[in-house]
């Protein structure tokens, strides 16, 4: 176990360097010049350009920009914005909110989706069944940029049930309550099919069969034998996913004004903030990495036949 | 017919008290499976009992209903696509397919039990063996855990499971085939059940294993004075632990008898034909004898007797009229309409 954890840990490492040398170069082949628009409406004095080139080390080719990047991100450097920010004060301003958003998402898709998944799977072919199906394939059918428009004219803006935007940098739960729903919609109705498709397999089983025939009554021998098996490659989807959602959410952000990192992003993206950019991706590689190694671990312990030695 | 058998103690438990000796009895019993297909005949009227101590081998080929039967006297067909038009299961002569659901939930485990096929699929993969033995002291007698894994330990060491205390936390995939079968076999006879219905115990491993799960079977059977419905296509397994053997065909019994008039002499074509087919060491570099043509399809079960496409005595009225199972000796019972002809030959 100690050994797995080392060698996942150990390669980490290539898969960091390679993410974010990718990462670098798009961000350095991306047309536009960050000195344009820096001082008004003429060219910036050469003194200054030349200060700024310097500072940024503009002027370097690709690799040798990027070896200097990653010698400072090595001691926890990532850098300044080109307006003179540091990139990891924005980072920790951000992140909470992203985290806290991805976690409502989490726990309401989870909650939703495995109850929707019990509900059908243990009657399969009922009306029930029939309604969380189309009702999925629905929610799986939409974009999530209409999801959220329309949550938010209706629920918000129109019965007022919600508010409609996040308005301060700090995002209350009530606020990100809407946007966490939107955002998890897409996700419940997956946990939902791969619940209600696991547990009906797994109600035929043999053991369950066995379960029956000792004697359990059927709500133990369906709700804990069936059921935690039922729940394995639910509980992995649903890890897995919060992995992605702790990537930050640029639409759902965008939509709801959160100021997350996904929306930190986007906005970096367009302003051609490459310091921001590759900071905050590598970063986002990085929990990225660390989640799946914590699902692959949770799965060890789930799933006793998976051995991690 | 059904006399008060049972008595309420106190606590409100039924207790169940054989009837002459009579742990089971199976009356007329049919099941139908309806499917979108048709219904499909698995059980056409089978009857037989059985009694205290007594071991009962079931014989018959895939499809010829030996483990629906099985799973209608444990209650664990899956209703529907299966229905049970008539018949009755009596248990110490209550019967089994008109009990409430939660009384009848009460008799598997320390009344009736029941073990598989194939022990790795049959085990939940997940828990812990000793937990799954455990369980069964922790809902029929509501023991704690730590009583009950206490139980379980024996029950392994039971069951010759080496270094039982050891390996009571490991999970079913930690054992090997016999291992888990053993396993299996002790969480069947944890409650001390007396009727024991063993579906093909054997069949998915080494010869040399089986026989040695077919002995701690037959041992535990004598130790604790079980009914043994042993079900198996393997007439090999049969003849060392069987009293009597009730042979299957299509759904309905073709012959009953006791275990050495059966080798002896079968009253049946398709029993003789299975015992033909047993490979022999003295007959080596002759071919296999085996019975041509396939079992029937159970949607289109032939007129007459299920057998007669196959048979090599089948004449005109095998072809139109159902033979019923009648003795023919004393204590032997056949369905064949020249019963007599097949036990000279």
């Amino acid at each position: 176990m100690g050994t797995y954890i080392v060698r996942r840990l150990l390669q980490m490492i290539p898969v960091l360097i390679g993410a974010t040398f990718l990462i670098f170069a798009m961000v350095f082949a991306l047309p536009g010049d960050p000195l344009d628009g820096k001082c008004g409406e003429r060219a910036c004095p050469p003194a200054y350009a030349a200060a700024f080139e310097e500072k940024y080390n503009l002027n370097d080719p690709l690799p040798v920009q990027y070896f200097k990047y990653v010698g400072n991100l090595a001691h926890g450097d990532f850098g300044e914005t080109y307006n003179g920010i540091k990139v990891s004060d924005q980072l920790k301003e951000r992140y909470p909110v992203t985290v806290k958003l991805g976690t409502m998402a989490v726990v309401i898709e989870a909650i939703l989706g495995i109850l929707a998944g019990v509900l059908t799977g243990i009657r399969k072919g009922g009306f029930l069944d029939n309604l969380v199906l189309i009702a999925t394939l629905v929610v799986i059918s939409i974009p999530i940029f209409v999801i959220g428009g329309l949550a938010q004219y209706f629920l918000a803006v129109k019965w007022g049930l919600f508010p409609v935007t996040v308005t301060s940098g700090e995002a209350t739960f009530y606020q990100l309550l809407l946007p966490a729903i939107v955002l998890g919609s897409l996700s419940v109705a997956y946990v939902a099919r791969l619940t209600r498709t696991n547990l009906a397999e797994n109600l035929r089983s043999d053991y369950v069969r066995t379960a029956i025939s000792k004697g359990l009554t059927k709500r133990r021998a369906y709700g804990l034998h069936a059921l935690r098996n039922s729940l394995i490659p639910v509980v992995t989807f649903i890890g897995f996913d919060f992995g992605a959602l702790l990537g930050g959410a640029i639409v759902t952000e965008s939509i709801f004004n959160i100021p997350g990192v996904g929306n930190y992003i986007f906005r970096s993206i367009k302003s051609r903030d490459g310091a921001s950019v590759v900071g905050a991706v590598t970063v986002l590689v990085l929990v990225y990495l660390v989640v799946n190694l914590i699902v692959d671990l949770l799965y060890g312990l789930l799933d006793p036949r998976i051995s991690h030695d | 017919m059904t006399t008060e058998t049972s008595t309420r103690s106190a606590n409100g438990e039924v207790t169940y008290t054989p009837q002459d000796g009579r742990l089971l009895e199976v009356e007329d019993l049919h099941v139908e499976f309806h499917t979108p297909d048709g219904i499909a005949r698995a059980i056409n009227g089978v009857s037989f009992d059985l009694h205290e101590g007594e071991s009962l081998a079931i014989l018959g080929e895939s499809g010829s209903g030996k483990s629906v039967t099985a799973q209608a006297i444990m209650g664990i067909l899956d209703m529907p696509p299966a229905v049970i038009p008539h018949g009755y299961i009596r248990y110490c002569g209550h019967d089994l397919l008109t009990m409430p659901e939660e009384q009848r939930r009460k008799t598997r485990g320390p009344e009736v039990s029941m073990i598989f096929q194939d022990a790795l699929s049959s085990l939940n993969p997940v828990f812990p063996v000793g937990w799954q033995i455990a369980e069964m002291f922790r809902i029929h007698r509501g023991m704690n855990k730590s009583d009950a894994l206490e139980q379980a330990v024996r029950l392994m060491e039971r069951v010759q499971i080496p270094a039982a205390r050891d390996r009571v936390k490991a999970y079913p995939h930690q054992f090997s085939g016999g291992m888990r079968q053993r396993i299996m076999i002790a969480m069947a006879i944890a409650l001390d059940p007396a009727v024991l219905i063993a579906d093909e115990p054997t069949t998915a491993l080494d010869v040399t294993v089986q026989a040695q799960i077919m002995s701690l079977l037959q041992e535990l059977q004598q130790e604790r004075q079980m009914g043994l419905i042993l079900i198996t296509h393997d007439l090999g397994v049969v003849a060392d632990v069987a009293d009597r053997i009730v042979v299957m065909y299509a759904g309905r019994l073709v012959e009953k008898a006791d275990v050495h008039d059966l080798y002896r002499n079968p009253a049946h074509p398709y029993t003789r034909g299975l015992l033909e087919s047993i490979p022999r060491l003295d007959q080596k570099g002759q071919t296999l004898a085996a019975i041509g043509g396939l079992p029937p399809n159970l949607m289109r079960i032939p007129p007459g007797c299920a057998f007669n496409p196959r048979c090599r005595m089948a004449q005109d009225v095998c072809r139109t009229e159902l033979p019923p199972l009648r003795e023919v000796a004393p204590g032997r019972l056949s369905a064949c309409h020249f019963a007599e002809e097949v036990i000279d030959a």
